[in-house]
């Protein structure tokens, strides 16, 4: 780097001269050695890494380069730095995160942290994330590139400046015109001719070459930001956290759709509402122990259903002795006197068909049977035709195979030897009269085909051919205004 | 004081740059050792120039705590979160420690939350909104979307303005039955489930 250069005079330089010289070649030679400490790795497979941010003090400062060595197989190393890819990524990508390792986690990841971030890092870090350990930190001397990305122009200026100053000190120390060290030359004695010996002068200091040291400097300090371009940028990244925990839905108490609401609230003996995908069981929703029943085939499930208050679905019966009957897990059960029949049904069919009623068995027919409504061929409803000779009968006047939804309750209680009935179609009483009395046995409250009078003013068959929804049986008589509360909140 | 002989001073010199060589050398273990031989950090500690801080106005207790759910049961509160950091960075929500029902409560609950001004966790008045950051989606969903701060909802930069930053969060919900029979109601009886709401600002 050139002598210790000497005055104008050819002396050795002062105490001045020679801190001055010192100094520059301190702050050069440690520079230049630690950017070679920190570019080294780019010979092999290690990696050098500017940081960038405060999150690792005071170990790391910003302006630090960290050498980082690939973990390869080995284990992420708990308590040690490590750089690794972050997810979360920023305008310009994913980031190179440099954290210190602190604890496994149940998962086998593990969980980082900055030194002097309040938090642990939130995401945890897995072998896939790490890109490797730190090994060496070469401080302050990324310091220039990071003020070259921060466009702090302040700092970046003075360090030029500081190595200008540096460089120009220790390159040579002659006047002008001269490159390189020595004094200037006596010329030897020969002739008495023309005998020219140096006038000596001071040369003032500004007058060391200051052509070509500016250039020189700018060079060197390019070639120190140059080289550490290669270098990546990691982020010691700072975070924290705040939490509103603990938040909690909860159901307590029963949901009740509006329908499902009116139902239950007249304690019905049972309650099936039709939603099935599938049969063969047919739920009960009165809370009563035994009540679900069985389905037999063939029934068509999830059809769309009566009440539109809240979601439910229905199930067609397609003839052929398709039906539903209530109980079948507790047995028969013993015909009521006083009970309220409740059910929606929509039809088109013209051949009529057996709708809900009370028998012996679960089989297709049985022998006893009574208790029942059904439709006839010309689509009015009839309660009644059991007991043979005298048997009483109420149908309604209109018919209501018109496709629709209607609702559908018969109230009987017993009147002396017979039953007073009425009959509910869509929240109204359209019906009334005395029906047959029923007899006492044990049986099964059934819906659709079953056992069933013949002769005129009864379908041909007991086969119902439409859609069925929400049935209900109360072993008491619901009252007038009961029936239309039902209807309301369908 | 007489000047140093040029042999002293070219001496002197010259061992500048070797001692300065084994300076870096030394300085560089120094500071290696220092730095990646330690096993622990001090956590939280203040590191002079630079702070970050994320708070909220919740004192610690949850926004919602819903103990009888009826279908179609909706509510709206606030929560109000400030920022202190020295350097700018982004705030963003996601949702953490979720409890599922077996049920599947969280998948009948839907939730709209949006960032604004105003209001606080005592009274949403004033609440201005700004944007939507969780646009009706049901816990369950809003839950396996935003789990991380990388898959976080909402994006609000921060300055860096040390003497705190404000931004206020609406969350709106509603028990959504429709489509549920009684039967699958019924099924949701005595079901609850829960999660925690969790801001973090990391520097950009």
């Amino acid at each position: 780097m050139g002598d210790v250069g000497r005055s104008a005079h050819g002396r050795a330089p002062g105490w001045g001269g020679l801190a001055a010289t010192v100094m520059a070649r301190t702050y050069l030679a440690f520079a230049l050695a630690l950017t070679a400490i920190a570019a080294l790795p780019a010979l092999g497979t290690w990696q050098t890494y500017l940081v960038l941010t405060d999150s690792m003090r005071p170990a790391i400062d910003p302006g630090d380069l960290v050498v980082v060595a690939p973990l390869g197989s080995r284990d992420i190393p708990l308590g040690r730095v490590v750089t690794f890819t972050s997810r979360s990524s920023d305008a310009h990508g994913p980031r190179t995160v440099i954290h210190r390792v602190v604890s496994l986690r149940a998962d086998g990841a593990f969980t980082t942290a900055g030194d002097a971030n309040p938090q642990e890092d939130s995401a945890p870090l897995t072998q896939a994330d790490v890109t490797g350990q730190a090994r060496l930190l070469v401080p302050w001397v990324g310091l220039p590139m990071l003020w070259w990305r921060e466009r702090a122009v302040g700092p970046l200026l003075a360090w030029f400046v500081l190595t200008a100053l540096a460089i120009s000190a220790v390159v040579h120390r002659t006047p002008r015109g001269h490159v390189g060290p020595g004094p200037v030359q006596h010329r030897p004695l020969r002739a008495p001719v023309h005998l020219r010996l140096p006038r000596p002068h001071l040369v003032p200091w500004h007058a060391y070459e200051a052509g070509a040291h500016p250039m020189l400097s700018a060079g060197v300090c390019l070639v120190l930001v140059a080289a550490q371009a290669s270098i990546g940028a990691t982020l010691a990244s700072f975070s924290a956290r705040t939490t509103d925990p603990g938040n909690s839905w909860a159901s307590s108490a029963r949901m009740l759709q509006p329908y499902t609401s009116a139902v239950l609230a007249d304690l019905p003996r049972g309650y099936y509402p039709l939603d099935e995908t599938a049969g063969p069981t047919m739920r009960d929703l009165s809370g009563n122990a035994g009540r679900s029943g069985t389905y037999t085939a063939p029934v068509t499930y999830r059809q769309l259903g009566a009440v539109t208050s809240g979601t439910s679905f229905a199930v067609t019966l397609a003839g052929a002795g398709a039906r539903a009957v209530a109980a079948t897990a507790s047995g028969a059960v013993s015909g009521p006197r006083t009970y309220s029949l409740e059910l929606w049904f929509r039809t088109t069919t013209v051949a009529g068909g057996k709708l809900l009623g009370f028998e012996s068995t679960t089989a297709a027919t049985s022998s006893k049977f009574d208790r029942h409504v059904f439709m006839r061929t010309d689509g009015k409803l009839s309660y009644g035709g059991w007991g043979g000779g005298g048997a009483k009968i109420v149908t309604t006047p209109a018919a209501y195979n018109n496709g629709s939804w209607h609702h559908l309750v018969i109230v009987t209680r017993p009147s002396e030897s017979s039953q007073q009935t009425s009959i509910y179609v869509d929240g109204a009483s359209v019906a009334s009269g005395l029906t047959s009395s029923v007899s006492a046995y044990n049986g099964y409250w059934r819906i659709g085909f079953g056992s069933l009078a013949t002769g005129s003013g009864y379908p041909k068959s007991a086969n119902f051919a439409g859609t069925i929804d929400n049935v209900a049986v109360y072993t008491t008589a619901l009252t007038a205004s009961r029936v239309t509360a039902h209807y309301a909140a369908r | 004081m007489s000047r140093p002989s040029m042999r002293l001073s070219r001496f002197i010199a010259a061992m500048a740059i070797p001692v300065s060589v084994l300076g870096a050398g030394g300085v560089v273990w120094h500071s290696s050792y220092a730095a990646f031989s330690a096993e622990t950090r001090n956590s939280g500690n203040s590191w002079g120039t630079g702070t970050v801080a994320l708070t909220d106005d919740d004192s610690g207790t949850a926004r919602f705590n819903v103990t009888s759910l009826v279908p179609g049961q909706t509510d709206t509160r606030c929560i109000r979160v400030t920022a202190t950091s020295s350097v700018a960075g982004t705030v963003k929500l996601y949702i953490v420690n979720s409890v599922t029902s077996t049920a599947a409560l969280e998948n009948h609950i839907v939730l709209t939350v949006r960032q604004g001004d105003g209001g606080t966790f005592a009274s949403c008045t004033g609440f201005v909104a700004d944007s939507t950051i969780i646009s009706a989606q049901t816990l369950a969903a809003a839950t396996a979307a935003h789990s991380t701060y990388a898959t976080a909802a909402g994006s609000w930069v921060t300055t860096g303005d040390i003497a705190g930053e404000v931004k206020t969060y609406e969350f709106a919900w509603t028990f959504d039955a429709t489509g549920l029979t009684q039967e699958q109601l019924d099924g949701l009886q005595g079901s609850h489930t829960g999660l925690d709401f969790e801001w973090e600002i990391q520097n950009n």
